[in-house]
């Protein structure tokens, strides 16, 4: 296996305070790969230096050996790293439809076509369709977003991002907040995605994290603190002090 | 139901014949309404200078007039090409920082202007106004006459034409990623979209046509005066938008009839005080009846909807 | 060299009497995220109160501006509790819709009961005249009143920020609503006060211009492009912060329209867009904050 994505040295300061440390890191092609820490360890950060919405301090990311340190987020999506938000960042006035076939557009550069209505971009709304059905959402693609159910509209957020065809999907908490008998949809459609699709999941709930990771990289105080296979982590005695009182004993699959 | 709307111009030039002046102003208020909407409705860009590519597009139409070049078309064309440029040139201003910054320059951009075209009075005629436009016949044919059934015409025509023009785009992909922008920028960047890319294109087209709009103006009243850069020209297109509804092609064009002929109405009750009236109307819009006319039609259609399909039932 | 002197001290005058008119403006903005267009209105009014009273009943000029100050702020306070609150939750362009409507409607109202015409005062004697500095250099007595006055208003602003108990909860409340709401801050409450305070410094303001500004129904949106300036460039987290875009505003007009008078007004709208490229967040950001 081949590495996608590489951190060296990775770190980002705000004023005095450290939020990522010295992060050295690397992301195989095709990983199910869990990123957790406890609340402030520095994730949020961490993403926000890949997608490249804040800069750097010191360090260089590498991806798909191509130095992206310097490159703008629109740059970074466009070659494949792309995001979804913990708390939804959807199109409340437009359809599913309309709004995974704007992220197909702008993929293919077509978003700025102004003579041929949308009706006639086919291929773009047909490609649309078939992610939101692959995605169990075939029903809701002409209902307003804002009229779909919470649990559903956490899979539109991972449809749209989808959409843009990733190569690394960094996945922020998608079962955040969603009641538990929508959970399992959840999990299946980012357990099914295509091995053609490197994953980065953040999360909090060590159930979701020790059934879909391969890997787990632990993230505390803005440094990289043991990276490895579920197993490793779960009996690594600093991620116990870490996590001091919650318990991260892998379940009983 | 579009085609019967726009058919209406024809009556309406047979029953209010000698009030066509009126009708041609409010086409082109909608026009100018139009082309704000497309900013503002679409692209969510709050301006308070729109009149600044009004003016721009008036005075270059007038001037060209007034030097010699009388050809409608042609004189259109280039007030919407200055007005182009000039959109394009401060976008890059504009789109600079939050909602206030963007407030501010584009109230600056169109000041600037005024005090401009005040300045130079040996060019614009400053306070007098811009006097001597004299327009050629239309293709060399329809002279602009006295009682401005040419003007009429020519402004329904022009109003038409830049309609279709908007509404394919604000229909096309680029009006969908225009949405998107507006709806969500955060997202609409975390998709890879150019947003100020997008941004800058809506910025620029909307000034054009408000500069074909203002193009319009002098050409039909054969006159520009300061005025066409004035804040509460500016205004205007906002309230129109308010009264018709943003963010919908024809919401423009009811706001800007049902706006002038409230303002003709008031204007005869309390002449030089309507402006209070016209406040006093966008206080109340704003605070119970957001969607304008628009939004009033689509609750109607959509109740009809509703009770059709419980009868279907 | 004196004449440098006095188109300066002239442009402080001007500056502050700026600051003085735009400083609520900029704090309502802070708090409120309320975009005000219609701040204007209520230093206009605070200006025909004064000219009222003083030509109409004799009133002394020094007992007018407490007045202004007051009728001002009842006025800000009436429609805050009235109509504001209702849009604080709004979408911009919605309260630049309402806060133009009501800037209309002020000024279609002045116009009907005051007429159209520029309107004067006579100063007291001793605000009249120019005071001697130095051999050529002089300022009008009425202009260094202005600057004191103003001066002194501002140093009461900033202690009251910072040293009282209101500052603190205005402070707390500006920082996140939330959290204040949180520590028993009747938010609301703060919000009200300081939208009262705000007009009825620009009412101050108002008063305090009518020689310098000149006063016609048409005050408010003449200024507001200042006003927006002010807060845009000083940003709204400090009393500093407007206060030195006031004053270079003021001494930049000033400056302009004496040294390059063909070039008039242009002078701050150059400066507006010079600064707007430089410091795309204005003068005072702190570097992150967007």
């Amino acid at each position: 296996m081949s590495v996608i994505l590489e951190t060296n040295g990775l770190s980002r300061r705000f004023g005095g305070l450290r939020a990522v440390g010295n992060v050295t890191f690397a992301l195989q092609d095709g990983a199910r790969q869990a990123l957790i820490g406890p609340n402030g360890a520095g994730k949020t950060t961490y993403i926000n230096l890949l997608t490249g919405v804040v800069p750097p301090s010191e360090g260089r990311i590498t991806f798909l050996g191509e130095d992206i340190t310097r490159l703008s987020p629109e740059a970074r999506v466009r070659r494949g790293i792309v995001r979804t938000f913990q708390i939804n960042q959807l199109f409340d006035e437009m359809t599913p439809l309309e709004a995974v076939a704007l992220a197909v557009l702008e993929r293919d550069g077509k978003a700025r076509a102004m003579w041929r209505p949308l009706a006639s971009h086919h291929e773009a709304l047909d490609e649309a369709a078939g992610l939101l059905a692959s995605l169990g959402l075939a029903d809701a693609m002409e209902v307003p977003t804002a009229e779909i159910s919470y649990g559903r509209r956490r899979l539109l957020e991972i449809c749209v991002a989808l959409a843009c065809r990733p190569r690394l999907l960094l996945l922020d908490e998608p079962a955040a907040g969603v009641p538990e008998h929508e959970r399992n949809d959840i999990m299946n459609t980012v357990a099914n995605l295509p091995r053609t699709v490197s994953v980065l999941l953040i999360e909090h709930d060590m159930d979701l994290v020790f059934r879909f990771a391969e890997r787990i990289a632990v993230l505390v105080g803005g440094e990289l603190l043991v990276e490895g296979t579920p197993d490793e982590v779960a009996n690594d005695i600093r991620v116990k002090e870490a996590y001091l009182g919650e318990s991260l004993d892998a379940p009983a699959a | 139901m579009e085609i019967l709307f726009w058919l209406l111009p024809i009556p309406l030039f047979f029953l209010f014949g000698l009030r066509l002046p009126l009708l041609t102003e409010i086409a082109i208020l909608a026009l100018f309404a139009l082309s704000l909407d497309l900013i503002l409705g679409y692209a969510g860009i709050v301006s308070l200078g729109h009149a600044a590519f009004f003016g721009l597009g008036a005075y270059t139409a007038g001037l060209l007039a007034v030097h010699g070049w009388g050809e409608p078309i042609t004189g259109l064309l280039a007030a919407g090409a200055v007005a182009t440029a000039a959109g394009f040139v401060s976008s890059f201003l504009v789109l600079r920082g939050s909602d206030l910054t963007r407030l501010m320059v584009t109230l600056a951009i169109s000041m600037m202007l005024l005090e401009a075209a005040n300045r130079l009075a040996w060019l614009t005629g400053g306070a007098d106004g811009l006097y001597g436009v004299t327009m050629w016949p239309i293709f060399g044919i329809f002279e602009f006459d006295l009682y401005g059934h040419t003007a009429y015409w020519y402004s329904v025509i022009v109003l038409f034409i830049s309609f279709v023009a908007l509404r394919a785009i604000v229909n096309s992909p680029f009006g969908l990623a225009l949405r998107g922008v507006k709806g969500n920028p955060l997202r609409m960047r975390a998709i890879g979209a150019p947003v100020n890319r997008h941004l800058v294109k809506a910025f620029t087209i909307g000034a054009g046509f408000a500069g074909i709009a203002g193009g319009l103006l002098a050409q039909a009243t054969q006159f520009v005066s300061l005025d066409v850069l004035a804040f509460h020209r500016s205004a205007e297109a906002l309230l129109v938008l308010v009264i018709g509804g943003s963010g919908a092609v024809y919401g423009g064009i009811l706001g800007a009839a049902a706006f002038r002929v409230l303002q003709e109405w008031l204007s005869g009750i309390t002449p030089q005080y309507w402006q209070f009236w016209l406040g006093a109307g966008l206080i109340v819009l704003v605070l119970f009846a957001r969607g304008g006319l628009i939004g009033l039609w689509r609750a109607l259609v959509r109740r009809l909807h509703r009770t059709r399909d419980e009868e279907a039932r | 060299m004196c004449r440098v002197l006095t188109v300066l001290l002239d442009g402080i005058a001007y500056g502050m009497l700026l600051f003085i008119l735009a400083c609520g403006l900029s704090v309502t903005l802070g708090l409120m995220n309320f975009v005000n267009l219609a701040h204007g209105a209520f230093a206009m009014a605070g200006g025909y109160v004064t000219v009222v009273l003083v030509n109409g009943y004799g009133v002394p000029f020094l007992l007018c501006l407490p007045i202004a100050f007051l009728v001002a702020a009842a006025i800000g306070l009436l429609l805050e509790r009235t109509l504001y609150r209702r849009l604080y939750g709004a979408n911009h362009l919605d309260q630049v819709l309402f806060s133009i409507g009501l800037v209309f409607m002020a000024m279609a109202g002045v116009d009907y009961f005051m007429g159209a015409r520029q309107q004067l005062i006579t100063l007291p004697d001793f605000l009249r005249g120019q005071f001697h500095l130095a051999e050529g250099a002089s300022i009008g007595v009425y202009r260094l009143f202005i600057i004191v006055i103003c001066a002194v208003l501002a140093v009461v602003l900033q202690l009251i920020l910072s040293r009282t108990r209101f500052g603190s909860r205005l402070r707390a409340a500006v920082d996140d609503g939330e959290v204040a709401r949180g520590l028993g801050i009747n938010v609301g409450t703060v919000f009200a006060m300081t939208f009262a305070v705000g007009s009825g410094l620009a009412g101050l303001g108002g008063a305090l211009g009518i020689e310098v500004l000149g006063l016609d129904p048409s005050f408010p949106i003449r200024f507001m492009i200042y006003f927006l300036i002010v807060v845009v460039v000083g940003g709204t987290s400090s009393i500093a912060g407007p206060f030195l875009a006031s004053l270079i505003l003021g001494i930049g007009d000033v400056a302009g329209k004496y040294y390059i008078p063909g070039f008039g007004s242009f002078m701050i709208y150059t400066m507006m867009v010079v600064i707007l490229v430089l410091r795309p967040h204005g003068l005072f950001a702190t570097r992150g904050t967007s």
